[in-house]
């Protein structure tokens, strides 16, 4: 079933803002995660996991199931359809793999966000560091500036621009399914040529 | 993806495939980023769920 154009423009629309959102988002996601990892200020990690936590749910997440559900709409509604092109193929499955691990990261950062949030985790808060910041060495501190942060982000946006480079450059090549279909397609118009052909004779 | 008009929507892509009426099997590049995706799922997924298993 192919959409209308007006309709298809309005879902590509929303494809590309979603899409390009949520890479946008993930790109900030790595500045937040890199400072949570590097800064010696507890207070600063605590800031920025409680800010992960809000951009997570309220920003990335949405983005990403509204990128592969316009994302579907989009290819299922086309003539490029969604098992037809390779590249096609190769982004459904990169998105669900990005929003599954995406939904199992969520899930963890919501239960470091409410340790986060607690008044009573930073007991030792209260020393200074040369520049006036107060600084944590217990493992509180040791427990949110955890290097799987970074190991999300960092893939999450990896996988997000590899998906945009094969939308951009949209390589040739279609699967068996593809090539089946068009063959289908390319028979049955040929056998209406020819009905009307044999009428003329 | 995108619409008729500037080419999304149409399959730019047939042309070079119209002459074959064979079913070929996939190109090139989809064995390499095939290749490559798998290398880098599994080391992930181990990296993910042994070094971070916490998380």
């Amino acid at each position: 079933m192919t959409m209308r154009p007006r309709l298809r423009r309005f879902v590509l629309t929303t494809h590309v803002i979603s899409s390009v959102g949520w890479l946008g988002a993930a790109a900030a996601y790595v500045v937040l995660a890199v400072l949570v990892l590097t800064t010696p200020n507890a207070l600063i990690v605590r800031a920025s996991i409680l800010v992960m936590q809000r951009e997570l749910l309220f920003v990335i997440l949405p983005l990403g199931c509204a990128s592969l559900i316009t994302g579907i709409v989009q290819s299922l509604g086309t003539t490029w359809g969604l098992f037809r092109h390779y590249w096609v193929v190769f982004k459904l499955l990169m998105n669900v793999f990005a929003l599954f691990l995406l939904v199992e990261y969520t899930k963890s950062l919501v239960g470091l966000a409410g340790r986060a949030a607690h008044p009573d985790l930073f007991g030792d808060v209260g020393f200074a560091d040369h520049a006036g910041y107060p600084v944590s060495s217990g493992a509180d501190l040791h427990m949110l500036q955890d290097p799987g942060h970074i190991v999300h982000s960092a893939g999450g946006l990896a996988v997000l621009i590899t998906a945009t480079v094969l939308a951009v450059y949209k390589p040739r090549g279609m699967t068996r399914r593809g090539q089946r279909q068009q063959l289908e397609q390319r028979r049955s118009q040929n056998e209406r040529h020819r009905v009307p052909q044999a009428q003329k004779q | 993806m995108y619409g008729a008009r500037s080419g999304v929507g149409a399959d730019t892509h047939t042309g070079a495939e119209q002459g074959r009426e064979a079913i070929t099997g996939p190109p090139r590049w989809v064995k390499v980023f095939a290749t490559i995706s798998a290398v880098v799922l599994v080391a992930f997924l181990v990296v993910r769920f042994t070094v971070f298993a916490g998380m």
